[in-house]
């Protein structure tokens, strides 16, 4: 019961950087072209590798202040001060998403 | 005008890319360029970017998105262009009618992202979609379509009907704007390049026509090479209900001016800018025809042109014989245009040069007694430019329309085969009377750096004068509008 309970609280790291994402876009390149975007990076699994490559490709070099603003977010909603230091934007969600699989419980 | 040589005198199927407006091919040459194409309704703006799109997406790489007209409709306006509804083009064609801003971006994010490469898309247009965003969406979508195209290297081309400037504007990396003027009763079509990053635009304005449903701009004038010219031959005189016409000695200054008819005056009014190679080809191209078809001519030249500059031209042109018997070139000097309007002694001395030097007003008229025996049916051409006459009788320009128009008298009585063709310049002091004593009158001026012919009397549409490397007096004429 209490497993059941501890699945349905917290939710899988995929669907908070998927959030991140769409606010994140939305913040900085409008609603128009978010859901264009959101819609052709949209994944089964969320995933950082994709989504990055997925960004870069349609961005180019466009899509590293647009991580920035998605990190932001992410920070937001974990409620932990992401900054990406000497890290790029892979590796900082990466670690994100460890700290977090920790926090909740999961390996 | 013969439909036929309508025709002829149209833009000539050619490069896409409009080949005079250099920068802009240069410009779009680069992948991931952006291009604003802006101008009123009907300007062109979606024949100039289907042109665009052609060149520089070869082999269907290229992508149109509509958001206001239908794909049989763009065939049917421009079928030269847009090809058959259903049949092979170079490019995409995709129907957002009925999308949004968001669906719109979505399919330029489907094509970018493909396998197969897209090396352009015109967007016709943007404005369309971006209007029902507010500014600060809109500005966000428009940096991300630019973003977009940086990197995929893919060619944008906006199309916008909005005036002004618009947050586009800024960042766009080129401009074109496609504007209209009046000039003379004319409507001219203008191409305005106002920006190309990276490159340098040579000439900012150019004009252009959509003449045969397409963009074709008007080069800027180059004079004519004299090592080109040739010996044609004479066109003979047309003949009308009203009489003899005499020809230009060029198919398309005749068939977009008229002709000369005998029995009358011709004046050709020419702006301060007009290069006189433009002037002179006109003027010659009319008096060797009349010297090739066995007749006499008097000729006054332009101002800085002596005799022998004329000799040289004609030279190799017309046949021996006219020198000292059927032609006599002179510049109508102050001194015997004051003699002529009796303004200072009939008798006053002047050299004059040249093979048939004239001193003075009962030397000329005997002059004109000896052309007229030497020509072949009696008739005499007078080509002559009134700048020099109008300078010397500076103060006196009564006497000097009264004069001419004594010397029209002459020219257009009853059964007279002579003819004369006037060169004035536009600002002449005396220009209402000499048109008034016009039977047909012509303009040319400056315009973009193109030379532009229409007639006044009668109208007629705008030509460009083209130097396409031929016979410098068989002046090359294109319509304009």
């Amino acid at each position: 019961m209490s497993n059941t309970h501890a699945q349905a609280t917290y939710q899988e790291f995929g669907e908070l950087l998927k959030e991140a994402t769409e606010r994140g876009l939305r913040n900085s390149i409008g609603d128009s072209a978010a859901r264009a975007v959101l819609f052709h990076i949209a994944m089964e699994d969320w995933d950082v590798d994709e989504l990055n490559s997925k960004l870069k490709g349609l961005l180019g070099n466009g899509a590293i202040s647009l991580e920035l603003v998605i990190l932001s977010e992410l920070s937001t909603i974990l409620g932990e001060e992401l900054q990406l230091k000497d890290q790029d934007f892979v590796k900082r969600v990466s670690r994100a998403e460890k700290t977090y699989n920790h926090r909740i419980g999961r390996k | 005008m013969s439909r036929e040589h309508r025709r002829n005198l149209r833009a000539p199927v050619g490069e896409l890319i409009p080949p005079e407006i250099n920068g802009l091919g240069k410009f779009l040459a680069a992948r991931g360029t952006t291009l604003l194409i802006k101008g009123y309704a009907g300007a062109g703006k979606t024949t100039l970017a289907l042109q665009l799109l052609r060149a520089l997406a070869p082999n269907g790489s290229g992508a149109y998105i509509s958001s206001r007209v239908s794909e049989l409709k763009l065939s049917r306006q421009l079928p030269g262009l847009a090809g058959p509804p259903k049949g092979v083009r170079s490019y995409g064609f995709h129907d957002v009618r009925l999308g949004t801003g968001s669906t719109v971006m979505s399919q330029i994010l489907t094509l970018v992202g493909g396998k197969k490469k897209t090396a352009a898309i015109v967007l016709d247009t943007w404005d369309g979609l971006a209007k029902e965003m507010d500014d600060k969406e809109r500005l966000k979508a428009e940096k991300t379509l630019i973003s977009i195209a940086d990197s995929t290297e893919t060619r944008m081309i906006f199309v916008s009907e909005e005036p002004g400037r618009t947050t586009m504007d800024y960042l766009v990396d080129g401009i074109a704007e496609l504007t209209r003027s009046e000039q003379f009763d004319r409507v001219f079509r203008e191409v305005e390049l106002q920006k190309l990053r990276g490159t340098l635009i040579a000439q900012h304005k150019y004009l252009y026509t959509l003449l045969d449903g397409r963009f074709s701009e008007a080069s800027a004038y180059v004079p004519p090479d004299l090592k080109m010219l040739k010996r044609s031959k004479p066109i003979p005189d047309r003949v009308t209900g009203h009489g003899d016409v005499a020809s230009f000695g060029g198919k398309d200054v005749d068939e977009a001016l008229g002709g000369i008819p005998k029995g009358s005056v011709f004046t050709l009014e020419y702006g301060e800018r007009v290069p006189h190679s433009a002037i002179r080809s006109l003027e010659l191209g009319a008096v060797v025809n009349w010297l090739n078809l066995g007749r006499s001519v008097s000729l006054t030249p332009l101002p800085g042109v002596n005799e022998l500059e004329i000799e040289s031209i004609l030279k190799p042109v017309v046949d021996e014989d006219v020198w000292g018997r059927r032609l006599m070139s002179s510049q109508l000097s102050p001194e015997l245009t004051r003699s002529i309007l009796g303004i200072e002694g009939s008798q006053s001395q002047i050299a004059l040069g040249g093979r048939n030097p004239v001193v003075t007003l009962a030397e000329m008229q005997k002059s004109f007694e000896g052309l007229k025996s030497s020509s072949s049916d009696g008739s005499i051409l007078y080509a002559s430019s009134l700048s020099m006459a109008e300078t010397a009788s500076a103060g006196n320009l009564g006497r000097l329309l009264e004069m001419l128009a004594r010397f029209v008298m002459t020219v257009t009585r009853e059964g007279s085969k002579d003819a004369l063709l006037l060169l004035m310049q536009s600002n002449s002091q005396i220009r209402s009377g000499i048109v008034a004593l016009s039977e047909r009158h012509a303009r040319m001026f400056v315009k973009d750096r193109s030379v532009v012919l229409l007639g006044e009397k009668p109208s007629t549409e705008a030509f460009i004068l083209e130097n396409d490397g031929g016979n410098p007096l068989v002046p090359r004429l294109r319509m304009i509008v």
